[in-house]
């Protein structure tokens, strides 16, 4: 802040004044009060360690710093900055409750959106390999079947039944990664198998996370019916991913695999002292994404990290992680679907 | 490699009939829950009470033995039927207990089922990633069974139930063919995974439910790996939807103890 001097000046000067005229008014009003009270009293209406003129002082000089800062406050409020365009506007988030129908329209709809995933996946013809196309095709089947329970007891529920995608996790995330994968190269059939592998982890984190939520032993059962399944899933791809290795290695073994990793940019003709790559088996989507048929002792909630689609100039290719449906992704009861 | 999903799974079930553990005429997890419990949980404890019928199959919990045309979607509505909007408590209550003891139980027996491959492991001729699994499954279930017990507290069993462990066929594992073996593991964790998903319909407890679905969740994978590691084709057994067929009871599980 930039303070003009002559106006510091007149703000001293004006505070001279202030001190000198609160100093008088509180002279005159000690005054008073001394001369109403008692002789033998007077004494205790002042703290021990705190004479008369001292107490004037204390109370002047708050006086004044309180001035001062009121002196140094701005006085206008900032110009609002020129915008081009409409402004976009904000839509508060609902304030609806989590309950069980949100949690069972929720699920339905990420059903529906890996449906719809697969058959993008499909219809682009990113992946002709024979038994993976067979599989996601079964894998379809499966959760089309698993969207239609989800509906079926929405509506026992007395909620309103989601019958489409979601459209905040296909069009935030889904889509962005169909259109890197699209991007891809010669990755783009170990990216889909990536892609369909995270979804179906995905898919089953959201049935086990939603089992400590939902209020009653029946729903978690049923909804666990489910998510065990997409488990499955996720285990047979992640075989066909990464056949070498069904579990990652222990923690002995790390700094090998991290070698391994490491060496594909021996690959790429850069320079490096680091040992080539022994694990030629492994392919890239399994080392780019970590991918085991059993990748934890426990069924994990965390994000899942998926590195697909094509590198930047860096020859670094995006990350992007995938998370359980949650508060900004969920199907609230007003929402259509 | 890809079949076409039936709905059928006769080849997994009737081990234990086979081996003569009794029957499954009353559905034992449930009765094991005191009655004002059993009423909160509308759908297991209805159609548990209702199979009546004394059985070969020893091994179903919810539904009727023989009844494998069962679909999900009326298994969900009872379920939804049943739905309260009173917070369901965390902690966990005295009911659950007995259930996450029969878990434990079980978690104990299959760790053991798997040391019993792993003393012959390099007789099975598996390859490395196939031994490497092997060692990992037998710690998973350790790790759960310790997980259940710290959940459980002070008093949880602490040993594994030897009559369970010849009925899942510990003479196999001992000296059967490597392909028996991995058959045997596979139906072991079929086992586990539908036993979990029957007692997620009976824990009260919120925390308990949670832990249980996470180990449940895992224990599929298992089954899934393993079966592939027998070269089955995947979807030839496998339902959409996980019908609990091979759930245990609780007696099965505890030997009545």
């Amino acid at each position: 802040m930039e303070l003009n001097r002559d106006e510091l000046r007149r703000q001293v000067r004006d505070l001279d004044r202030a001190q000198r005229a609160a100093e008088a008014d509180q002279h005159l009003l000690a005054d008073a009060i001394v001369e109403e009270v008692p002789e033998g009293q007077r004494g205790a209406l002042f703290l021990p360690s705190l004479d008369r003129r001292n107490f004037l002082r204390a109370g002047g000089i708050g006086v004044a710093a309180l001035t001062l800062l009121a002196a140094c406050r701005e006085a206008k409020p900032k110009e609002q900055l020129p915008i081009s365009g409409e402004n976009p506007g904000y839509k508060a988030l609902t304030d609806q409750p989590v309950n069980d129908v949100v949690l069972l329209r929720t699920a339905a709809s990420f059903e529906y959106s890996v449906i719809d995933a697969y058959q993008r996946v499909l219809d682009n013809g990113f992946i002709t390999d024979s038994v993976f196309v067979d599989l996601i095709k079964l894998f379809s089947e499966h959760h089309a079947a698993h969207a239609a329970a989800m509906a079926a007891a929405t509506t026992a529920l007395g909620g309103t039944a989601c019958t489409k995608l979601n459209p905040k996790i296909t069009s935030y995330v889904i889509e962005p990664l169909l259109l890197r994968i699209a991007n891809s190269g010669p990755d783009q059939a170990e990216d889909v198998k990536a892609l369909a592998f995270s979804l179906e982890s995905i898919a089953a984190a959201t049935y086990q996370g939603v089992v400590p939520v939902l209020t009653t032993p029946a729903l978690r059962a049923a909804a666990m019916s489910v998510g065990s399944v997409e488990a499955r899933h996720a285990a047979v791809l992640g075989m066909i991913i990464n056949p070498t290795e069904l579990v990652p290695a222990d923690a002995k073994a790390a700094p090998a695999a991290a070698a391994a990793t490491t060496s594909t940019t021996v690959d790429a003709g850069l320079p490096t002292t680091l040992p080539a790559s022994t694990t030629t088996t492994v392919t890239a989507a399994s080392v780019a994404n970590s991918i085991y048929a059993i990748p934890t002792a426990f069924g994990s909630l965390a994000p899942i990290p998926l590195t697909v689609g094509p590198a930047n100039e860096n020859g670094v290719r995006a990350t992007t992680n995938l998370e359980t449906p949650s508060l900004n992704s969920f199907l609230y009861e007003d929402e259509a679907c | 490699m890809i079949q076409q999903a039936s709905s059928g799974r006769t080849s997994r079930r009737g081990i234990l009939a086979a081996l003569g553990l009794g029957s499954a005429a009353t559905a034992l997890i449930t009765s094991a829950r005191p009655a004002q419990a059993q009423t909160t949980d509308t759908t297991v404890a209805a159609t548990a009470t209702a199979d009546t019928t004394p059985s070969t199959e020893p091994m179903l919990v919810t539904e009727a033995p023989t009844d494998t045309s069962v679909t999900p979607e009326p298994r969900l509505l009872t379920a939804a039927a049943g739905t309260d909007t009173t917070v369901p408590p965390k902690k966990v209550q005295p009911e659950d207990l007995p259930l996450l003891g029969a878990a434990k139980v079980l978690e104990l027996t299959a760790s053991e089922a798997y040391g019993i491959a792993a003393a012959r492991i390099d007789s099975l001729g598996l390859d490395e990633a196939a031994t490497a699994l092997m060692a990992s499954l037998a710690a998973h279930h350790r790790a759960y069974a310790e997980a259940l017990s710290a959940l459980y507290g002070p008093g949880s069993p602490s040993t594994s139930n030897s009559t369970l462990l010849e009925a899942l066929g510990a003479k196999t594992l001992a000296d059967g063919s490597p392909a028996d073996v991995l058959k045997t593991l596979h139906e072991l964790e079929h086992h586990c995974s539908d036993t979990h998903q029957t007692l997620l319909g009976l824990l009260i407890s919120t925390d308990a439910a949670a832990l249980v679905a996470s180990i449940q969740v895992v224990e599929a994978r298992h089954g899934a790996v393993l079966a592939l590691l027998q070269g089955q084709a995947y979807g030839a057994e496998e339902l959409a939807i996980e019908d609990a067929a091979d759930a245990l009871t609780l007696d099965q599980i505890t030997g009545g103890k």
